[in-house]
């Protein structure tokens, strides 16, 4: 009864959509047969904070919450919660980022900037670091309402999920008037390159 | 994206689907055949009873309060029918005295409490256990640790009512609620309504019947704690004999994670203990550790049963949520071994921190300035504006339980104990909980106060649940809307004003005429949620440019829609003094720009 386990982690802030890409993302593990266990903290959370959603998929899967260093993947809605969600990330592991600022109203008051250097700040020689603005070139294929798509395209690449369960469970999720768009836009998401 | 996927493998009839716990505790109330639902919402238990009304068999609303929720529930399994109230654990507190007396008098109907600890205090005040009240209640307490348990336990808890005439409470905490996990769907099982019968012997408490019930309750709990012994609810797996843990929960899980090797007595009643069990399995295996979550309740009930070689609490935590590295760090502290070592966390990073905030257009952001401006003590309560406290609004005071608002300024003003203005400051929702009967003793006592009653029609902070101010029912269904005008003056408020909390000059007005009255005086503010039931998004501001002198006033309403930019320092040459408006966040409100004084913010031109 061991567990073997992929580690998926997703931030970014409340609103952004963290919550449903895991939610698509799980479910898409379930259509696989793999056993899966999603885990978050909600509460005032919506409220422009932190969003961290948590997907632990393979055989016996026991806890719900990725522990530090064990994330395989992490999917960033927003650049600083890259940098505040790295911890998480195993040594060699694959962080994809959405390179969009949200600055917190509450720099303002603290006289914190805004870091700069993102990328540069989260290489460290063994991580794979993908990042892109997802909100400029969601604004490219069409509209901003994308950018979950095109991250959770970007993200499928990395995974080793079958391209048909994605598929079926985006059919599913998606109205017809949308799916159409919102498969062509995780086609893109598919054939980014870094 | 909506919640399409989810929403469409529920509704199956069998099947393999993945729930959150909260959506497996409202599948587990239709599986069981519950008839009638009812609850008051509180993070992490909100979305039972928001998805038990996408059943249609069952009669699903949301009540006043968790004591009223509470005595629906009495109502309905006194009629004999199947009943499920839910509630977070503080709000237990709240129905404490009908969970006391409904223990005593036994029910008819199966009748479960599902209530949600909070460890961890993620969005609670307190951080209890959900299992002091079982045993205070003399109650059963089932503890899943899956949302595959959280449904099954559901259906067990209204066997185990049946069978010993008791409430029964199912216990959950914030990870087991809000975990998605793999559930297999069965069908609904009906039972039919018995209907009222009169027995006034065992349903009327007064004392020299309730003291009868005291004997059966004291029957029951040796009858209970007997059956503990073999249900199949608490679980042995041996594994290694060199240690064993005694588990309950999402700590069984994280237990797992840590030391598989182990072996596990696994609690699925957590209240009453199987003595015999627990003392089986410790003399068999070489450490006995026990691992529970949140207070040390296994620990002192097994420290009354006389054993005291075990490893407990100390080891992993006095405060917080437990997590595979709390028990993995405790082993290690112990000095049991284990077969894997934990993962290695990565250097963190500084991030600059994101606390959440009032959203762009709450309609409370101009009213607590407006307490600001006048300089008022602000007693305030539980809701969305509770985040008022913070920078850089920073307008309440205080906050201490649901209602307390009012009461706590009675006092401080029957005191004299304020140089400044007296303002309660309470929720439309909060206000129905339980701000009408504080409200009736500042009318009483005829005590000069403020009560200012922010009324945006829904209960927001849990995720937008109507109220009875709302106009429509937890079905979507539409009801009549209740007129707090009406009902603050019918408990006899002389002075009631209404004002727009867009308007801070206005409410400011509002204000001095209410604190200039003698006696208890009511403000009504007049504006709903901007993101419930409907998202409310009017033209944008911007800001001008040229005449915005980057003097960050703006900045001092705590808009998430107003802040600085980086393409706004770049293509300004005030730099990094640029200020911006989010025009896709911006509903319009207007709060930022009466305040400006270069008038700079001006409304967007279509």
């Amino acid at each position: 009864m061991k567990e073997t386990a992929t580690n998926v982690l997703v931030v970014g802030v409340g609103g952004q959509g963290a919550v449903m890409a895991t939610e698509l993302t799980s479910e898409v593990a379930l259509l696989a047969g793999y056993d899966v266990k999603k885990g978050e903290v909600h509460g005032m959370s919506q409220r422009g904070g932190v969003i961290a959603s948590h997907v632990r998929f393979g055989k016996n899967i026991t806890s719900p919450i990725i522990e530090k260093g064990e994330a395989d993947y992490i999917l960033a809605f927003e650049a600083v919660e890259a940098l505040r969600a790295v911890d998480c990330l195993k040594p060699d592991g694959t962080i994809i980022i959405n390179d969009q600022k949200i600055v917190p109203p509450i720099a303002h008051f603290l006289k914190i900037d805004y870091p700069d250097k993102i990328k540069e700040k989260l290489e460290n020689g063994k991580r794979k670091v993908l990042i892109f603005n997802a909100f400029e070139k969601a604004v490219g294929l069409g509209s901003e309402l994308l950018v979950n798509t095109l991250l959770l395209g970007v993200l499928s690449k990395q995974l080793k999920l079958p391209e048909k369960a994605w598929k079926e469970v985006l059919t599913i999720q998606f109205a017809k008037k949308m799916l159409d768009k919102n498969l062509k836009t995780f086609e893109a998401g598919r054939a980014m390159k870094f | 994206m909506g919640k399409a996927v989810g929403d469409k493998r529920k509704r199956e009839s069998e099947g393999r689907v993945l729930l959150s716990g909260n959506e497996a505790f409202a599948r587990g109330a239709y599986e069981a055949g519950v008839v009638l639902a009812s609850a008051y919402p509180g993070t992490p238990s909100s979305e039972i009873l928001l998805n038990v009304a996408g059943y249609k068999e069952i009669i699903a609303d949301w009540a006043a309060n968790e004591k009223t929720a509470f005595e629906i529930g009495i109502g309905a399994a006194m009629a004999g029918a199947r009943t499920m109230v839910s509630m977070k654990q503080p709000g237990v507190s709240v129905a404490l005295d009908p969970l006391l007396n409904w223990s005593h008098t036994g029910t008819p109907g199966g009748f479960v409490l599902v209530a949600c600890d909070d460890p961890g205090q993620h969005s609670s005040q307190t951080e209890d256990d959900t299992r002091t009240y079982a045993k205070l209640a003399r109650v059963p307490c089932l503890d899943p640790s899956d949302s595959m348990e959280a449904k099954e336990f559901v259906g067990e808890a209204l066997d185990l009512s049946e069978k010993f005439d008791t409430p029964v409470i199912v216990k959950s905490t914030t990870r087991v609620s809000h975990s998605k996990t793999v559930v297999d769907l069965y069908p609904r099982r009906e039972y039919p309504i018995k209907g009222f019968e009169r027995n006034p012997n065992k349903y009327v408490v007064v004392p020299g019947r309730a003291i009868l019930r005291e004997t059966e309750v004291i029957k029951r709990l040796a009858t209970l704690k007997e059956y503990v012994e073999t249900s199949p609810l608490n679980k042995v797996e041996w594994n290694s004999k060199e240690v064993g843990i005694i588990t309950s929960g999402i700590a069984y899980y994280y237990a797992k994670r840590v030391i598989p090797e182990a072996s596990f007595l696994k609690l699925g009643i957590s209240f009453p203990l199987p003595e015999k069990m627990i003392k089986d399995f410790a003399s068999k295996v070489k450490k006995l550790v026990v691992i529970e979550e949140t207070r040390p309740f296994f620990e002192e009930e097994m420290k009354i049963m006389g054993m005291h070689d075990f490893i407990g609490m100390d080891y992993f935590r006095i405060q917080g949520e437990l997590s595979p590295e709390v028990v993995r760090e405790g082993l290690k502290k112990a000095g049991i071994g284990m077969k894997q070592s934990g993962p290695v966390a990565s250097a963190a990073i500084d991030a600059p921190p994101r606390p959440p905030t009032m959203c762009a257009g709450c309609p409370h952001r101009g009213i607590f300035l407006a307490f600001k401006k006048i300089n008022a003590n602000v007693f305030s309560d539980i809701g969305c504006y509770t985040l008022a406290f913070a920078p850089p609004i920073s307008a309440l005071h205080t906050a201490i339980c649901m209602g307390a608002s009012i009461g706590n300024a009675v006092g401080v003003a029957k005191v004299g104990g304020s140089d400044k203005p007296i303002i309660a400051a309470i929720g439309d929702g909060t206000f129905v909980h339980s701000g009408m009967t504080p409200l009736y003793d500042a009318v009483y006592t005829q005590t000069n106060i403020t009560v200012v009653i922010l009324d945006n029609r829904i209960t927001a902070m849990t995720g937008g649940q109507p109220a009875a101010e709302s106009g429509f029912r937890a079905n979507g269904s539409p009801t009549v809307t209740v007129d707090l005008d009406a009902l603050v003056r019918g408990i006899g408020v002389k002075f009631v004003k209404h004002v727009d909390p867009y308007d801070i000059k206005g409410c400011i007005e509002g204000l001095k005429e209410a604190i200039a009255f003698e006696g208890p005086a009511v403000v009504l503010t007049n504006r709903p949620c901007v993101l419930m039931p409907k998202k409310i998004k009017g033209t944008s501001y911007v800001i001008l440019e040229d005449k915005c002198t980057g003097c960050g006033i703006c900045m001092t309403v705590g808009c998430p829609a107003v802040g600085m930019s980086d393409q706004a320092a770049k293509k300004s040459k005030k730099g990094e003094k640029a200020r911006i408006i989010d025009t896709v966040l911006c509903t319009g409100c207007s709060v930022c720009a009466q305040l400006c004084p270069q008038d700079a913010i001006q409304l967007m031109e279509k």
